[in-house]
């Protein structure tokens, strides 16, 4: 169904060596006039654990999940601190997967049997979001400004995408043929994103307005792709996989075409994780140096996040989020002098502290 | 407990550390406190290691910059290392456990740090052969596999990457028909390498790191239920084993360190979690080796504050009777083995300790046991046992012999074992030998290759003949 475009990501010799010089020259040290986004510090996580981060909303909050004292609890980032969400009651382990700009998260927990979706409004109200008839899990991955949610209803007959709406009620995305689905995200016209499996792995799908699933198709070479974010207008970004399960950045636009974003110089992997309404696509890419934060942009193409950055004792490996106004979170740890043996898919910094930030573009606020 | 209080209590440990903690340069008192050999070198630091049916040791790394896709087979008698088949892609941070007829099967692996493959595998050391089987819901960085009692294998967490987290698809790899059983009615959330192990039920029960204590009920599309919690608190990078049909040993763990231990008997009606004695120094990145005689021993780790304190290694060993729940220090090693490391029994009765991050080189630690007399000897061991079966084996040591048990062969990453477990075991003197009765049923002892040890009044254990137990067809020099 789509149309196939080379990217504006594509590598090119020239393009390969230039980048490469550019980032050796911004990582080494970043003149702080060449910085283009202001650097705020939202949290230090312990590492160890799979951190998760998303968002972030109007308000510049972002959201997710890792250890705090010991437990797995959900995260609020804000400039003000950090603030830990729980979800139902008496739960063990909890993470918050998004935040709309009403300041409403939701995410999935653990109830003493099975995982189940939550819902906080801003006020600290919070509900279940319960599963399908006769399903006994329920995690919600999106929000918007409407108050709907979607995500995954499992149970006997496997992992379904649903919609919550704003009233709480539950039904299942019209499914595709196959083993099952799982929905990601959502924007405010009702436009769903997510994947559902055909038996032969996972297929990026859209349910436009809620009507039934629409297959995305993944990038030539590759088997199967995953749709994780999408905008007001209809753009909608994630990767697609081959058989090694190696991803790369792909972007469907509204448009009908499939563009590779490609990656980093030195890299192979990366993966967009959040678009704005202006287009502009936040990920991870791996590079000659490691796994670094991105952003492509439709006049510029990709770049590594800590290019645009004051040079800092950080390294930004992932840009997970961003808003209307083009703040994004990303996410990193202290530079090591080893980094560049990420460049092998391997490294140890999962040893090291989490630390989330928010990029604010030079005069806007956050 | 909160990490205030959890550093209250281990404040005594850390003010004795200095004392306690150097590497002891007196190997006198073998009897009293065991020995540890330095052994050869290694071209890497082991990240998983396993105790192949054949006796010799499976070993792959990952992290510092190198890939798991490179596996090795080390040789405990000669120390030699040689190259294994590649599995085609890295390995390093999957869950692993042998399935009934010996192959190992591995689930998940590293594409980056968090993100998980969603590649599973099974390798026959037979053929020397990797064998893809499908590919499960979703990656997994950090799963927990576990032999069930009909020999299929339940998969459990690992991270799928950092949008989304841990996968909480509960999987059941069905080994019959290669297939994938989704546990869809069981999606939880669960740590990083949960520690799980199969009850006396037959119901797996995850112990930690997360204090939460559940069953998971494996059959259809599966089902949880609460046990109860442990008293600890979250125990990151402690460990666990079983040491008994249904009796499990947590110990270790959280940030900062502790050294509580506390235990648990499933087959009670309402288990229960209460302390036992605690370890003399707090310890997290540690591994629990179960040892013939049916004590624990404890190896490693890191007794200060934070992920990976390189600052504070936990140079002594410390050995859990379970008879007495009491801890004897032994003797000290001379290489930190903080994350990464790795600790197994080897047939002989030696444990042998590798790994941690940049530590190439390997220590065995001889137990008190192999200095305590001649050892008892025994032949004509059946290579395959069935359940509840009586079976015969020769010795010239029966009169001696005070028990006999059966260790599960390990497979052993990031300071947990979830292969490993032992079975006492019912035997009488006969005329040159024992009648043994072999483990009841899968549910105290899942399908698939462990130890035979006879140990005597002394303490002391035989050599460790490997035997199979259940049903399953042996692994034949063709592939499958």
């Amino acid at each position: 169904m789509s149309r196939y475009s080379l990217g504006f990501g594509a590598r090119q010799p020239w393009a390969s060596l230039a980048s490469l010089l550019a980032l050796a020259l911004c990582l080494v040290a970043s003149p702080a006039s060449a910085a283009r986004y202001t650097v705020i510090d939202l949290a230090t996580l312990d590492e160890g654990a799979t951190v998760v981060v998303r968002g972030v909303n109007a308000g510049g909050t972002a959201v997710g999940g890792g250890r705090v004292g010991g437990a797995r609890r959900g995260l609020l980032f804000t400039q003000a601190g950090l603030q830990a969400v729980d979800g139902v009651d008496g739960s063990d382990y909890s993470i918050v997967f998004d935040i709309n700009d009403l300041g409403a998260v939701v995410g999935g927990s653990n109830a003493p049997s099975a995982a189940r979706a939550f819902l906080r409004t801003r006020s600290g109200a919070a509900r279940e979001l319960a599963p399908l008839p006769g399903d006994t899990a329920s995690t919600a991955f999106g929000i918007n400004n409407h108050q709907q949610a979607t995500g995954v209803s499992s149970g006997p007959g496997g992992e379904r995408a649903v919609l919550w709406s704003a009233d709480g009620s539950v039904a299942v995305l019209p499914g595709v043929a196959g083993q099952g689905s799982r929905a990601r995200a959502l924007n405010d016209r009702g436009d769903v994103v997510g994947a559902a499996d055909d038996g032969a792995g996972l297929r990026a799908v859209v349910w436009r307005g809620g009507g039934p699933a629409l297959q995305l198709g993944a990038l030539p070479g590759r088997a199967t792709s995953e749709a994780v974010a999408v905008n007001a207008r209809g753009d909608i970004v994630g990767y697609s996989s081959d058989t090694t399960g190696a991803r790369r950045a792909t972007l469907w636009n509204a448009a009908g075409d499939i563009v590779d974003l490609g990656a980093l110089p030195g890299g192979e992997f990366s993966q967009a994780l959040g678009i704005s309404n202006a287009g502009h696509i936040v990920g991870s890419s791996t590079s000659s140096l490691g796994s670094r934060a991105c952003l492509w942009t439709p006049g510029e193409g990709l770049q590594d996040l800590n290019s645009l950055i004051a040079a800092s004792s950080s390294v930004l490996t992932h840009a997970t989020g961003i808003n209307r106004a083009g703040v994004i979170v990303a996410f990193g740890h202290e530079a090591v002098s080893h980094d560049a043996q990420e460049e092998h898919g391997h490294d140890d910094t999962h040893e090291l502290p989490v630390r989330v930030f928010l990029l604010v573009p030079s005069g806007a606020r956050p | 407990m909160t990490p205030k209080q959890a550093f209250a209590q281990a404040l005594p440990a850390l003010l004795l550390a200095p004392l306690l903690l150097s590497p002891a340069p007196a190997q006198g008192q073998a009897d009293l406190m065991g020995r540890w050999d330095t052994l050869i070198t290694l071209p890497f630091f082991p990240v998983h290691d396993h105790l192949l049916p054949n006796g010799k040791v499976m070993i792959w790394p990952g992290d510092g910059g190198i890939s798991g896709d490179d596996p090795r087979l080390w040789d405990p008698a000669t120390q030699s290392l040689s190259l294994l088949a590649k599995p085609g892609y890295d390995v390093f941070c999957s869950g692993h456990s042998f399935l009934a007829d010996g192959r190992l099967f591995v689930a998940g692996g590293h594409i980056q740090n968090g993100v998980g493959l969603a590649r599973s595998s099974l390798y026959d050391p037979i053929a020397n052969a990797w064998i893809a089987a499908p590919n499960m819901n979703a990656g997994r960085w950090y799963p927990t596999v576990t032999t069930l009692a009909n020999g299929d294998a339940l998969v459990v967490s690992g991270s799928i990457d950092n949008t989304v987290g841990t996968n909480t698809l509960p999987q059941v790899y069905q080994a019959g028909s290669a297939t994938w059983r989704n546990l869809s009615s069981a999606a939880l959330g669960l740590d990083l390498y949960p520690m799980m192990f199969v009850a006396p039920n037959g119901r797996v029960v995850n112990v930690g790191p997360t204090p939460t204590t559940r069953a998971l009920d494996t059959s259809g599309t599966g089902a949880w239920s609460l046990i109860g919690s442990s008293k600890f608190g979250h125990r990151s990078y402690g460990s666990a084993v079983m040491y008994a049909e249904g009796k499990i040993l947590l110990v270790g763990g959280g940030d900062p360190p502790t050294n509580t231990a506390e235990v648990i008997d499933l087959t009670q009606p309402t288990p229960a979690w209460r302390n036992t004695a605690p370890m003399s120094i707090a310890r997290r990145q540690l591994n629990a080796t179960l040892l013939p005689d049916g004590t624990v021993l404890v190896t490693g780790g890191t007794f200060g504050p934070g992920f990976n304190n390189a600052s504070t290694p936990a140079h002594p060993a410390e050995l859990w009777n379970p008879a007495t729940e009491t801890w004897t220090t032994l003797a000290s090693a001379t290489v930190p083995r903080l994350y990464h490391s790795a600790a197994l029994l080897l047939p002989d009765g030696r444990v042998l300790s590798t790994g941690g991050n940049g530590q190439p080189t390997p220590e065995a630690f001889s137990p008190p046991y192999l200095f305590k007399g001649t050892r008892p000897a025994m032949s004509g061991v059946p290579s395959a046992l069935g359940y509840g079966q009586r079976f015969a084996v020769q010795t010239s040591d029966a009169a001696s012999i005070r028990k006999v048990t059966l260790i599960r062969i390990t497979s052993v990453t990031h300071a947990f074992n979830p292969n490993q477990r032992l079975n006492t075991l019912g035997f009488t003197a006969t005329a040159g030998g024992l009648e043994i009765v072999a483990p009841a049923s899968g549910n105290v002892a899942p399908p698939g290759h462990y130890l035979l040890f006879l140990v005597n009044g002394s303490g002391v254990p035989s050599v460790g003949s490997i035997v199979r137990l259940g049903t399953a067809l042996p692994l034949t020099r063709k592939s499958r």
